[in-house]
């Protein structure tokens, strides 16, 4: 009996509950909470296509494509990226070598350097910034103006 | 980076007429991506090809005896980027980083980009004796220049409307206006 309450007390037949995981920590793979971004780390080389439902910073070496339709694409300081690439939003500030589409919007930052061809129907390169390409523009900004108020 | 100033110009309403501007149109910038020339395009339908040859100091090596053609080949490497022919070339001061020969290496692997209708903007010096202050040039509309002053020494090479008339042998000069030593040249393709 002693030893059995003593088992009883080792083992309870009733544990108490622990508590409940914190949902990141039982996330299923391939999910992200919304506004969430990926990153490829400055010592990280990635030859390939690349294709995602998320936001992507890219900091290390990409050489291929890199296709973002409904999502933004940063290239940080000291990325290189030799690639076609696509997003919603493409902000360049470190290396570009290839053609950049931007569904709304391309920033080229001061510190940011391209090669390429841009489309998109809005283009920043800011003071300082290094490019060598053609820019296909669309009278976005003079529609803009031009288009009544709603 | 630089706050810019801005100065009037008397040529670029003529180069960027109604008659252009009115359909899409293609420009070739040999200098860099400029914020207010890229802002003053985004109006308007068309194709602007940043080659940054003022952003690297792209100076080649003059012609030489030995190599009359490698400032060709240079100029060809760089140029490789070009996609059919413009309607406007924006030259700035570049011509005036470049010595006689070069400019005119320059000059001829150009030409096939051009075609029979093509107008082009340049800065001429007063005279040879004149230096030209560095500076970046943009454009802010066809009545104003923007200027930022750059921290870099003198154009190794200013060069007199004449003697870029004669480089661009298949242009005309058809307007130069004087403006702070700088000569502001309309070139109307011949």
């Amino acid at each position: 009996m002693a030893m059995f309450d003593k088992k009883k007390a080792e083992e309870p037949e009733n544990p108490a509950p622990v508590p409940a995981a914190e949902p990141a920590a039982v996330k299923t793979p391939g999910t992200r909470t919304p506004g969430s971004r990926a990153v490829i780390g400055a010592t990280i080389k990635v030859k390939g296509d690349l294709t995602g439902d998320e936001d992507l910073i890219i900091e290390g070496r990409v050489e291929g494509t890199v296709k973002l339709d409904k999502h933004d694409l940063t290239v940080g300081e000291s990325a290189s990226v030799h690639a076609n690439v696509t997003a919603k939003v493409v902000r360049i500030e470190g290396e570009v070598v290839g053609d950049i589409r931007g569904i709304e919007r391309i920033v080229i930052t001061q510190v940011g350097r391209v090669q390429g061809n841009l489309s998109a129907p809005r283009v920043v390169v800011e003071d300082g910034a290094k490019f060598r390409g053609s820019i296909e523009m669309d009278g976005f900004e003079s529609k803009a103006k031009a288009a009544p108020a709603a | 980076m630089t706050t810019p100033v801005f100065e009037p110009s008397a040529l670029l309403a003529r180069v960027f007429d109604d008659k252009l501007l009115e359909r899409p149109f293609s420009v070739l910038d040999v200098g860099g991506a400029g914020v207010e020339t890229l802002e003053y395009f985004s109006s308007f339908s068309c194709r602007i090809t940043v080659l940054g040859l003022l952003d690297d100091r792209f100076v080649p090596e003059a012609p030489s005896e030995e190599d009359p053609y490698r400032a060709h080949r240079a100029f060809e490497s760089r140029l490789d980027i070009l996609q059919g022919t413009y309607d406007v070339c924006l030259f700035w001061d570049y011509p005036n980083y470049l010595s006689p020969p070069t400019l005119r290496a320059f000059a001829e692997v150009l030409a096939p980009s051009l075609h029979p209708r093509t107008r082009g903007h340049v800065f001429a010096g007063l005279n040879n004796r004149q230096g030209l202050p560095a500076i970046r040039y943009g454009i802010k509309n066809t009545e104003t220049f923007s200027l930022r002053p750059l921290n870099q020494p003198p154009l190794s090479y200013v060069h007199t409307q004449g003697e870029l008339a004669d480089a661009f042998h298949y242009f005309k000069v058809a307007r130069g206006s004087l403006r702070e030593g700088r000569v502001e040249v309309q070139l109307e393709h011949i």
